[in-house]
């Protein structure tokens, strides 16, 4: 204590002072229960999935399946009841555990729904059949919970136990296949890295409790600016706390768990884990930038944003990062002959870009106008629905050709035109071209970096849009260009219906974005602190 | 700026200083040396150790252990919730939060006995359970299964 001058005093709790708060910690829980609605939904809806499968007589995996879906379709209707709250409502429950704001509700629903898009997949897929499927269901269910906890959380200890609780049950996902080598292989694979991760970033919170004595964001935030810690250990603290993040997003240089991870895992637990897992791992970085992003008011003041390593401040350190991660997605993905595989690397490159939208939030902090994660939010809901329409129309084509390696596409187009044309979209979305989603979401991106001087970030994720074109590009050659053994098949209609599903949102964010736009620069955030 | 923590850094040299003194010198001259055969074998709660300690132990105990983590954890929290019991249910008697030390640990409870249902409907109860060929159902008859699987019909 007497060398680390910058404890702030805080003051014990007596147990008497328990006692005495304990009536009023213990009235405002019943009310804020109302606004939690959606996440005790999915506590009893998980532990419901598990008991069907359990006490049901006939072996059917299905049926936990339509009742995650129930479950998924309970939660997505409290939380479009309960409505997007306005600046005024927002604000935290239970004490300052969780916010609720239009930014949290906003990043459920998108996670709920990729979520409810995973489940079919998981039905119809052909390994994922037999006994204990009401576990998977049960563990997915979890792990949105988990992610419902990461979009809201305004507490440190919240922000750990959001990341764990999504974390570990994404281990067991990916190792489910028991049998499986490859996916033993990832899930131990994963269960290490995230671990250290996990391990690094809880030293870095430790590091701003003990700098701020107080775990709660708020508390944490205003406190850092009254201590006079040095700017170098500010930073350090910053990028501890930033790998838990940056593993979540698989960023650059937490991202070597992702490829081996997304190969070993069933294909519809990839699709979650390339799309679900990653917004959630945004939204917690959007909320933890946010906090302790904004640079000191008067100069004077320190944020954990003030440090500098190398001459770079936060918002270079960001942009560095997101150039690393979206070059070395794209030029790994350039050698890749597995899908999976390919789509990993190139969910490891849109982090990049994401990441670059995220880089460009912090000047706009605390500035009047429209939130700098706008665009963020818009490209991560775009790309939800191309990235799971690319998964589920990969699955399809694996089913029906016994193999995830690229070549199994060769001649899709004359086989089956409706998943050809559905996943030549897709691929067209993932560059990046119009009239899809793709094209908008990163131009947004790309205009928010512009304006906010990250030019040589622009710079290079331009040019790595460049080469992803070749390998999203050999995919469509592939298809269309090459002839395919194997015979035409006309498509179940549920299957058509869904693929033309994802379809329609991928064009309608093209074509007719503003609404989107608009909605989501409407979003309260429940500026902390 | 960094020499602020100076004296961490010698107590952590003087730390390792201190424990690498006593582990390898002030032990050498101080303890007393009794050759004993029995000194080297390994210690197993003061009874001469029989056998390898690398045999391979049953899978069921593990399975075991884990539900008696559940009761466990229930009584590792119970008992100091029992403790402030009365007292909070007399504070919070008669306010918006009354009942709340009950309704709380109440769930929790059920939370723990929906695990143990769990347990005991997938079998982990039961000691002559399945193994990989088959069970002894309750009257000792031996069913074979192919897949492990308890519900299918007996074949032998």
């Amino acid at each position: 204590m007497f060398f680390l001058q910058t404890v702030a005093p805080t003051g014990g709790v007596t147990s008497n002072e328990v006692f005495d708060r304990y009536p009023d910690l213990v009235s405002s829980i019943g009310t804020d229960m109302g606004a939690f609605l959606p996440e005790l939904v999915l506590c009893l809806g998980i532990v419901w999935v598990i008991f069907v499968d359990l006490f049901s007589k006939r072996q059917d995996s299905r049926r936990p399946g339509w009742h995650a879906l129930g479950v998924l379709g309970l939660s997505l209707l409290t939380l479009v009841l309960g409505g997007f709250p306005s600046a005024e409502e927002a604000g935290s429950l239970f004490h300052g555990m969780v916010v609720r704001d239009g930014f949290a509700v906003f990043m459920k629903l998108l996670l709920t729904i990729g979520t409810a898009i995973c489940v079919p997949m998981v039905m119809s897929h052909k390994d994922l059949q037999g006994r204990r499927m009401g576990e998977f269901y049960g563990l997915l269910l979890g792990s949105l919970l988990g992610m419902y906890m990461m979009a809201s959380a305004r507490n440190l200890l919240m922000f750990f136990m959001g990341i764990e609780f999504a974390s570990y049950t994404s281990y067991l996902l990916t190792g489910y296949l028991k049998g499986d080598r490859k996916a033993a292989e990832g899930g131990v694979k994963y269960v290490i890295y995230g671990s250290v991760a996990s391990g690094i970033m809880v030293y870095g919170l430790s590091i701003l409790y003990g700098l701020t004595g107080s775990l709660d964001v708020g508390a944490v935030a205003q406190a850092l600016i009254v201590t006079k810690a040095s700017p170098s250990l500010l930073i350090i603290t910053a990028l501890l706390c930033f790998a838990g993040f940056a593993y979540k997003i698989s960023a650059f240089p937490l991202h070597f768990w992702a490829p081996d991870v997304y190969e070993g895992a069933p294909m519809p637990f990839t699709a979650f884990l390339s799309v679900v897992s990653k917004a959630a791992g945004f939204a917690i970085l959007i909320r933890f930038v946010v906090a302790f992003g904004a640079p000191g008011a008067d100069g004077q003041a320190l944020t954990l944003a003030s440090g500098k390593v190398l001459d770079l401040d936060w918002p270079q350190i960001l942009a560095v990062l997101a150039m690393f991660t979206m070059t070395i997605g794209n030029l790994a993905a350039l050698w890749q002959n597995n899908f999976k595989r390919l789509l990993a690397y190139s969910s490891i490159a849109h982090a990049g870009y994401l990441l670059m939208g995220v880089a460009a939030v912090v000047p706009r902090i605390g500035a009047e106008g429209d939130p700098g994660w706008q665009p963020v939010l818009f490209y991560l809901v775009v790309y939800l629905f191309m990235n799971l329409g690319a998964f589920y129309i990969a699955q399809i084509v694996a089913a029906r050709t016994g193999t995830e390696e690229l070549p199994g596409f060769a001649g899709l187009g004359k086989r089956a035109p409706v998943l050809a044309v559905g996943l030549f979209l897709f691929m067209i979305s993932l560059i990046g071209l119009p009239p899809t989603g793709g094209f908008t979401g990163k131009w947004q991106l790309l205009k928010a970096a512009w304006e906010n001087g990250l030019h040589t970030l622009v710079l290079v994720a331009v040019t790595n849009t460049v080469i992803s074109v070749y390998y999203y590009a050999r995919i469509i050659k592939l298809m269309f260009l090459d002839q395919g053994d194997g015979e035409g098949y006309v498509l179940p209609v549920g299957q058509r219906t869904a693929v033309v599903l994802m379809v329609v949102p991928i064009l309608w964010l093209g074509l007719f974005m503003d609404s989107t736009v608009h909605l989501i620069r409407s979003l309260s955030f429940a500026v902390i602190g | 700026m960094l020499f602020q923590y100076a004296h961490a850094l010698i107590g952590f040299l003087f730390g390792m200083v201190f424990v690498a003194l006593q582990v390898w010198v002030l032990v050498r001259l101080l303890s007393p040396k009794v050759k004993e055969p029995m000194k080297d074998s390994t210690y197993e709660c003061g009874e001469p150790p029989v056998g390898d300690a690398w045999v391979r132990f049953d899978m069921r105990f593990y399975t075991m252990a884990l539900i008696f983590l559940i009761f466990e954890v229930e009584a590792v929290f119970l008992f100091p919730w029992a403790a402030v019991y009365n007292k909070l249910m007399a504070i919070t008697a008669g306010k918006p939060g009354a009942w709340f030390p009950f309704i709380e640990v109440f769930l929790f409870v059920v939370i723990l006995a929906i695990g143990l249902i769990y347990v005991w409907r997938k079998g982990d109860m039961d000691w002559v359970k399945t193994t990989m060929h088959g069970r002894f159902d309750d009257k000792h008859v031996y069913h074979v299964a192919d897949d492990g699987n308890p519900d299918k019909k007996s074949v032998a």
